[in-house]
């Protein structure tokens, strides 16, 4: 398998993994996953076996983020592996102008967005900023929800503005203690038993990472931490 | 191999009587519990005030805090903390955009200096994004897996005494901990995917044998380890853990999209974890929890439970009260919702 250039080598269970969930045009639950891929075996060893691949997955480099740049190049960059004409970090980061001591400003992440994901696909200006209350409402879950699922449906990833909180809701393998403001690229949703979740794609994984590179979180979780900034779709 | 499925319930009625029974207001900070002393006699952790943000020191006997060190606003708060009287090291987050950017603080609680003792930056200037470090002291030094280049990791000894440093290790590393007599850390198999453990002597650093039972361990992502275990998260939905001195290793599975396994600290036959939605108290020997809701932070030790409940995140104002509940063997977790 090639990713951004690099052949990675990835393991045989690996591969049927991708394989399968390339084909997938939803979200689909692990349980389901695991049942199909080794049906011959118990629900246990079927779960552990897809833990395995997902983890080998992850570790065989095919999601190394380019350690120079920060999250809203990364962001992007991932977001045109999606979708758009496929771009590395140091250009997405020149262009957005991203610097060491602000990151990427809100409207230089639209721009980026814009410019290397909308435009490349629709011809036109696809993605929009929206910004989310401090404290969000009911309301802004719904808006929310409504717009991650009209991009998925159109196969657009979204760009999440994070702002955690020291004390309060944080991203997966985030500390609780921190003030992070935080890009990750938005990219699936899903109804389980009446609760809605929301699937993103955290670039801050590397060599020993804590921070696990795919996660699903609740999606009013998500608003919460979104809350104060936004999100681009 | 026991396998025990994890579920939460409501905070057991003793527990929730005993946190009511003692507890301190902090007016004015928002303080997380991010450590306690061994006798369980303080608790240390990041605050945020009006005046700034930094490192504190309560007194649970008479709830008095004290600033053991103040931060920039630029920084973005505090990762990992320990404590082995009387040093106290922290890993701070030096910048709000790059999880990957930090530096270690060593605090001697008698001289009152704080030194530091590393950052995080490589050598051509980048970070590793997203490398959290988790430092650790204990047994006359401060280890911690230090970034050393785009490929590697290095385990990094300072001891407190000499002031000398060491690297005892290097590759694709975990944070160290210690459990038992050890000191204990992950490691990939060179040019592999596969973890093993590492293990020395935490005292005089001779390896020791890994036992067979954990020979050929799971994904290994998050490390805890106390006086009688060692427990490792394979991913955010299974943790195993061995009771040190045997080979009863316990796998608990069956958690969800709520309770991610992740910053798990040991406390007695307790996990204690921050689940990024919730913390979460967990019983090893029945694998029921129950959730104490944020705001606000948990932290554990054999001694007790502390519970930091602070202002709403975001909001204007500050305040802090900590709950503090003596933790014995005899306490559990028997039951869950559902």
């Amino acid at each position: 398998m090639r990713v951004r250039g690099r052949r990675i080598a990835i393991s045989r269970g690996s591969q049927r993994l991708l394989a399968f969930l390339a084909l997938q045009e939803r979200p689909v639950s692990r349980v389901h996953v695991a049942g199909v891929l080794w049906p011959e075996l118990p629900d246990e060893r079927a779960a552990a076996n897809l833990r395995s691949a997902l983890w080998r997955l992850r570790r065989s480099g095919a999601h190394l983020v380019d350690a120079v740049y920060y999250c809203g190049p990364a962001t992007v960059s991932e977001s045109t592996y999606t979708e758009g004409v496929p771009v590395d970090q140091p250009t997405a980061g020149s262009y957005m102008g991203t610097n060491s001591t602000d990151g990427t400003s809100a409207s230089s992440m639209t721009s980026g967005m814009q410019h290397f994901v909308g435009y490349p696909v629709y011809g036109w200006y696809w993605y929009v900023w929206v910004g989310v209350p401090y404290y969000p409402s009911s309301n802004d879950l719904s808006t929310f929800l409504q717009n991650l699922q009209t991009d998925i449906y159109s196969g657009m990833p979204v760009a999440s503005d994070a702002y955690e909180v020291a004390g309060g809701p944080h991203l997966n393998g985030h500390p609780t203690d921190q003030t992070i403001f935080h890009y990750v690229e938005t990219a699936g949703w899903w109804n389980y038993n009446g609760e809605d979740l929301v699937y993103y794609a955290d670039s801050a994984t590397t060599l020993w990472s804590s921070v696990p590179p795919y996660s699903w979180l609740d999606a009013w979780t998500f608003v919460v931490i979104l809350g104060g900034r936004g999100y681009i779709w | 191999m026991a396998r025990l499925s994890f579920c939460t319930g409501p905070i057991p009625t003793e527990w929730s009587a005993g946190l009511a029974r003692r507890t301190i207001n902090l007016p004015g900070v928002n303080f997380g519990v991010n450590t306690l002393s061994q006798d369980g006699a303080l608790a240390f952790g990041y605050f945020q005030s009006g005046q700034g943000q930094g490192v504190a020191e309560v007194d649970l006997g008479t709830g008095r805090m004290s600033v053991v060190a103040t931060m920039p606003g630029s920084a973005s708060g505090i990762s990992w903390m320990s404590f082995s009287d009387p040093w106290l090291v922290w890993a701070q987050g030096d910048s709000q955009y790059n999880l990957g950017q930090w530096s270690i603080h060593l605090w001697n609680r008698q001289t009152r200096q704080v030194i530091q003792l590393a950052t995080s930056q490589l050598s051509d200037g980048s970070y590793l994004t997203g490398q959290l470090v988790f430092p650790i002291v204990g047994h006359g030094y401060v280890a911690w897996s230090q970034p050393a280049s785009r490929q590697s990791l290095d385990l990094r000894l300072y001891m407190v005494g000499s002031g000398k440093s060491l690297t005892l290790d290097s590759g694709r590393l975990s944070s160290p901990v210690f459990a038992g007599r050890n000191l204990v850390w992950a490691k990939f198999l060179n040019g592999t995917s596969q973890p093993s453990f590492r293990m020395v002597d935490a005292d005089t650093l001779k390896p020791v044998t890994v036992p067979k039972v954990i020979a050929s361990p799971q994904p290994i992502v998050y490390l805890a380890g106390s006086a009688n275990y060692l427990l490792w998260t394979q991913d955010n939905s299974d943790m195993e853990v061995l009771r040190l001195g045997t080979d009863n290793v316990t796998i608990y599975s069956g958690t969800d999209v709520k309770h991610p396994f992740q910053f798990p600290v040991l406390a007695d036959h307790f996990v204690v974890w921050f689940a990024a939605d919730t913390n979460t108290v967990m019983d090893l020997d029945t694998g029921k929890a129950f959730d104490v809701p944020l705001p606000g932070s948990v932290y554990a030790n054999d001694k007790e439970l502390v519970v930091a409940k602070i202002s709403p995140p975001k909001a204007a104002g500050f305040a802090t009260t900590l709950s503090v509940l003596p933790l014995t063997n005899e306490m559990s977790i028997s039951s869950c919702s559902g």
